[in-house]
């Protein structure tokens, strides 16, 4: 089991098919939470409860669609025994979200929220660390196991169990990838969105040695961004791990101008750090395949099938 | 965000680090100035002497000259509006910056004294110290204090105040980079910036009043931070020659979407995440996008492309329709690439509404006709 290849690491929860994931929401009681609380229940995740916003009057610890709301994840926890969180909460508010989660217990946190600063990214991350927790964010679609099931938003249209672990930096480029992929008949083991932040909590590298070890997962499909260094940390990974399995990428910003921000706070080229071609390179020396679009990935995934 | 270089010197100066004179100017604006003086063009990248960006002027003529070829031009990619006109500095040319890791969550401090134009060739050399240190603002200037003590005599005293001092902006304005290079030294161990070049977090300009400040004094000269702190979105103007107004969600297919129509030869005028999530029933953030994109004097179709996870695309076509009858004056043919939930209703509302629309679910075939109308055929 691959749970006990690494069983310090709540990442594995994901891998295990077995391993029950009791879940909140932080931030229930506003309009992303309870509208995704929902969709993720309707999805099968096991959703436990929420928590309301710091000196929310009782008047408004009300049931959220039939799910208890508490005045705090120590609450929260003690009451339903939630492992995982999933934090909806403005963007200068994830650090204290993660800081809380993590102080009371949660060991997988996802928080989907774009625009944390990188100040406050780095600090979670080092307390995350510290409580031996493991945090997928910020500014992603969250994570999923198909058919079992998904913390935070990727859109159900684009699930579906299968063979290929899909780990992505943009959401909507996985989501239109994995869609094309399902309608051709390859679904996914387990997917991680990463997020397009440059400083974040679970970076491409650390969750390559889970592909390589799940024995669901047949093949790997990255979906990597121009910008900081995880593609190249990857292509690194794959070589220490000595991983086997077919890699695919497809990255995203080839035709970026230097020092120009679109949209993805990490994904900008400075000098000559961060470019499609240095990826590309880092990639293909480690054994991946890499592609400029995503109809040639499906092509060329499909004729390795 | 990547400051211009006037922009960081003036932040850097209210930190105590002294920088030559100088002044922002464009082709209306001419300031008085001391010859002989140097004209830099204010682009964010760098690299800038080498393209020719920046000239020496000896007196008002050259000066004048300086500008009407520089402001306007484009230099590295990047279209001149302004330049900065600034005294000489001269010394023994140094480097120094602190950056942020965000693989290792530490602050990398760099120092050479051997700094200038030719400061990686120098690196490579040998001529860099490096040293990382805990992301606390005591633990960094206490590194650079003890990497300062490896460089020659001449260097140690300049370079340790001037890593504290730009440990001090670093912190308090939630840099992501501040590199001062070549940081002049003179024989009597004083110092002065000679270029300084910061980069901002974007995700932390609405907590930075100085920052903030900066945008709204100097917002043309930012128009994508000021534009994303106004309506909440990303929009960048690619091409102002663009033939293919884009007007899409998400941040990496948007990308992708650039990247494909620029293999297919068009010319993309403009990236967005329009983020139909935060639409709130309201088509404004459409309307203000077909706007823009209406300003681009070439753009020969625009595509909207819509991967609906959660959004509900009924509701999304009703407000479409309603963006383009307020936009009725721009005359643009519309491919619309739609995929998600109501999917069916949405074509029956658009193509019911307004038969020139072309409505496509698959992207590839949007794409194709996308290519095919930016070339002037018929779809």
């Amino acid at each position: 089991m691959t749970t006990h290849l690494f069983p310090n690491d709540p990442l594995a929860l994901l891998f295990d098919p077995t391993a029950p994931l009791p879940t909140i929401v932080q931030g229930i009681t506003g309009r992303m939470g309870r509208k995704h609380a929902a969709l993720m229940q309707a999805y099968g995740t096991e959703i436990v409860g929420g928590t309301a916003p710091a000196g929310s009057k009782s008047a408004d610890l009300k049931e959220v669609d039939g799910n208890p709301v508490f005045r705090s994840c120590a609450e929260a926890v003690k009451a339903t025994g939630a492992v995982a969180s999933v934090a909806m909460v403005p963007p200068f508010e994830v650090l204290a979200a993660i800081s809380e989660a993590v102080a009371n217990g949660i060991k997988l946190i996802v928080t989907v929220t774009e625009g944390m600063p990188v100040a406050d990214a780095i600090r979670a991350r080092a307390l995350v660390q510290a409580a031996g927790a493991r945090w997928v964010g910020a500014s992603t679609p969250g994570v999923a196991v198909p058919g079992r099931t998904k913390l935070g938003f990727i859109p159900s249209v684009s699930l579906q169990p299968g063979s290929v672990g899909v780990i992505a930096k943009s959401g909507t480029l996985s989501y239109e990838t994995n869609h094309r992929l399902v309608d051709c008949g390859l679904g996914q083991s387990v997917w991680i969105g990463v997020g397009g932040d440059a400083c974040k909590g679970t970076r491409f590298a650390e969750v390559l040695p889970f592909f390589n070890a799940d024995p669901r997962t047949k093949q790997i499909v990255l979906v990597g961004e121009i910008g900081g260094s995880e593609e190249e940390e990857f292509a690194q990974a794959l070589i220490d791990t000595k991983c086997t399995k077919p890699t695919f990428a497809v990255i995203a910003g080839h035709g970026a101008r230097e020092g120009v921000v679109m949209g993805h706070a990490g994904a900008v080229v400075h000098g000559n750090t961060g470019t499609f071609d240095a990826k590309k390179r880092a990639l293909e020396g480690a054994g991946a395949r890499v592609f400029a679009s995503v109809d040639d990935l499906i092509k060329a995934m499909l004729a390795a099938h | 965000m990547m400051l211009l270089e006037h922009d960081a010197k003036v932040l850097l100066a209210q930190f105590g680090i002294s920088i030559p004179v100088g002044v922002l100017a464009n082709r209306s604006a001419h300031p008085t100035v001391r010859y002989p003086c140097f004209v830099k063009v204010q682009i964010p990248v760098g690299g800038r002497g080498k393209a020719g960006g920046i000239v020496k002027a000896n007196n008002a003529s050259e000066l004048e000259q300086a500008l009407h070829k520089l402001v306007g031009a484009t230099v590295r990619g990047h279209r001149v509006h302004e330049c900065r006109i600034e005294q000489p500095a001269a010394g023994q040319e140094c480097y120094v910056s602190l950056m942020l890791n965000p693989s290792s969550g530490k602050v990398i401090i760099l120092m050479s004294a051997e700094g200038g134009v030719e400061v990686e060739q120098h690196s490579a050399a040998g001529a860099m110290l490096q040293q990382q240190a805990n992301f606390e603002i005591n633990a960094v200037k206490l590194a650079a204090q003890q990497l300062a003590q490896q460089l020659p005599a001449f260097a140690q005293a300049a370079l340790t105040q001037a890593a504290h001092q730009l440990c001090d902006a670093l912190f308090k304005l939630e840099l992501t980079l501040a590199e001062i290079n070549p940081l002049f030294v003179q024989p009597d161990g004083s110092w002065i910036a000679g270029d300084a070049k910061l980069v901002a977090d974007d995700n932390a300009i609405e907590r930075q009043p100085l920052l903030l400040a900066l945008l709204k004094e100097r917002g043309h000269a930012y128009p994508e931070a000021s534009l994303k702190i106004d309506h909440g979105f990303d929009f960048v103007r690619l091409d102002e020659e663009g033939d293919v107004g884009m007007l899409t969600t998400g941040a990496g297919l948007s990308m992708q979407l650039v990247d494909e129509l620029t293999r297919r030869g068009c010319k993309p005028f403009n990236f967005v995440d329009i983020r139909t999530g935060q639409f709130r029933g309201e088509p404004t953030r459409l309307i203000q996008v077909l706007r823009w994109i209406g300003e681009g004097k070439n753009v020969k179709v625009i595509l909207m492309n819509f991967f609906a996870g959660v959004t509900d695309l009924a509701e999304l076509s009703r407000l479409i329709l309603i963006a383009l009858e307020q936009t009725q004056d721009i005359k643009i043919p519309i491919v619309i690439r739609l995929i998600g939930n109501g999917l069916e209703t949405a074509i029956q509302t658009l193509t019911s509404a307004n038969a020139s629309l072309v409505v496509e679910t698959d992207l590839e075939k949007a794409v194709d006709q996308v290519v095919a109308l930016a070339r002037g055929h018929a779809a």
